[in-house]
């Protein structure tokens, strides 16, 4: 019911709400119905950023689906073990269950170090010590931005904290 | 110089100064309090407070209740449907826009001051009015902090998520048994009593009475998410939260501050400092969105994003 009434409300009744997350990917799988495609794609007129974010999904649709993509899926795979095995190491370093590593080395590379410095603009220095010293306890350095998303989505809400990522990646 | 006037007043009216214009009138007006203070002190004529309090003093609880609901409103559209504070900023929102109505019907519509249009009226009618006004002004008190308070509880329920959930100190520990102190205090004392030391019960008093123990449960949602950000620093998102905490804290103290002083507990001067607390804490219930938002404006905008990270790189180098 209310999810009836809140697809109602950003087709017809408040152009300020926007579709959800399930309407924007069956849009890019290209399964919605010629009907609600042409509703949701009107939405864009009036909304720059649904638009830039259903493109932008679209995009990586493409090229997830291209034939080349196909051989990626291992390096897709791994690099997604490593993000969860980020993401446990930073959780466990928020939640203070890490031991302090003498060592006080900064992050090695660019991104993570750019991370850290937003991890410490939105959160304070505690917390950007702490997601350091997380990717201080491994063998190798491991992707610190994939690991702090879920902390930015949950406080900034998941549009500012793509923008935030993107800022952090593009600016490398 | 005249050129550095220009981009300072350029920079109080960007959208992510809210902040410092809250915390510089605040300023402001504490300081017009204590000359006011201080001319009722040298003259001992009452008109100087009664007129602090009733012009500029009411006019700032509404300008911030309504600066809180805007920026409340503004943060909540900016969260996408399914985000998981989302609905917190949504109940954040109509816990502002229950105190900016009782601050309307409160402090404008139930005292007798030119601002008052009920003022206006014939003297019978008029006076009966504000009366009214005043007393359902006690009604939004509650439906506020219990608006705020399940918008907390999402809060403290994305933090556990996060891992950043933090613990209660033992000061955490004596400070709610204060309040909850209190609370049981005033409701055997007042709510329980035979006697009924209040006047007769009526549905207005029994809504009232319900602000105390809802303080008690505000306090430990803001004593938790206060130990929870403060275990991660002084960032944009942690302001935000940190904001809250205070002005939940300065509620619960200008509230015993209120019950001490009306039962003679305490000395004059600190009875007098306990009406300023409600300024502050004002001011900071609007201060929480106001970091929120100067944090999601900071997030979207690509220039202002890199000149806070400059900043802060420039801050660490300075350190070492």
């Amino acid at each position: 019911m209310m999810k009836r009434l809140l697809v109602w409300a950003w087709r017809h009744a408040i152009p300020g709400v926007h579709p959800r997350i399930e309407e924007f990917l069956t849009w890019a799988d290209g399964d919605m119905a010629p009907a609600d495609q042409a509703e949701f794609e009107a939405h864009f007129a009036g909304c720059r950023q649904c638009g830039d974010d259903a493109r932008r999904l679209r995009d990586a649709r493409i090229h997830l689906t291209a034939p080349g993509a196909r051989g990626d899926e291992t390096r897709i795979l791994q690099e997604g073990l490593q993000d969860l095995e980020a993401r446990m190491r930073v959780w466990s370093a928020m939640r203070g269950l890490l031991p302090d590593n003498p060592r006080h080395h900064l992050a090695r590379s660019a991104i993570n170090l750019r991370s850290a410095r937003a991890v410490k603009l939105y959160f304070g220095q505690e917390a950007a010590n702490r997601v350091t010293r997380a990717i201080q306890q491994g063998p190798h350095e491991l992707h610190l931005l994939p690991a702090i998303k879920p902390l930015f989505n949950a406080f900034l809400g998941r549009k500012a904290a793509d923008s935030v990522a993107r800022h952090i990646a593009r600016t490398v | 110089m005249p050129s550095r006037s220009i981009a300072a007043i350029n920079g109080l009216l960007r959208e992510d100064a809210a902040p410092r214009r809250v915390v510089g009138s605040t300023i402001v007006l504490l300081l017009a309090g204590v000359a006011a203070f201080g001319a009722w002190w040298h003259t001992g004529n009452p008109v100087w407070i009664r007129a602090y309090f009733y012009y500029p003093g009411a006019l700032f609880f509404v300008a911030c209740s309504l600066l809180e609901v805007s920026l409340s409103y503004r943060c909540w559209r900016r969260f996408s449907p399914g985000d998981l504070l989302r609905p917190a900023w949504f109940l954040i929102l109509l816990s502002a826009v229950a105190r900016l109505m009782g601050g309307l019907v409160r402090h404008i519509g139930g005292l007798e001051t030119w601002l008052n249009p009920l003022s206006y009226l014939p003297s019978y009618w008029g006076h009966l009015l504000m009366q009214r006004s005043f007393e359902a002004g006690e009604l939004f008190s509650p439906l506020s902090m219990a608006l705020l308070g399940i918008g907390l509880i999402q809060v403290l329920r994305a933090c556990r998520i996060n891992g950043v959930l933090g613990k209660l100190k033992p000061l955490d520990a004596v400070l709610l048994a204060a309040v909850t102190l209190y609370t049981v205090y005033y409701f055997s004392q007042v709510v329980l009593s035979p006697l009924h030391p209040e006047g007769p019960v009526s549905l207005l008093k029994v809504i009232g009475w319900s602000s105390d123990p809802l303080l008690c449960v505000l306090l430990l949602e803001a004593l938790l998410i206060r130990r929870s950000t403060a275990n991660l620093g002084w960032g944009l998102i942690s302001r935000c939260w940190i904001s809250y905490t205070a002005a939940i804290l300065l509620t619960s103290l200008g509230d015993v501050g209120l019950w001490a002083s009306a039962n003679g507990l305490v000395p004059y001067w600190l009875e007098a400092a306990s009406w300023y607390v409600w300024f502050i804490a004002s001011a900071s219930y609007a201060l929480g969105p106001a970091y929120q938002l100067q944090a999601m404006l900071c997030a979207v905008d690509e220039a202002r994003f890199d000149e806070a990270l400059l900043a802060s790189a420039h801050a660490e180098a300075t350190a070492f």
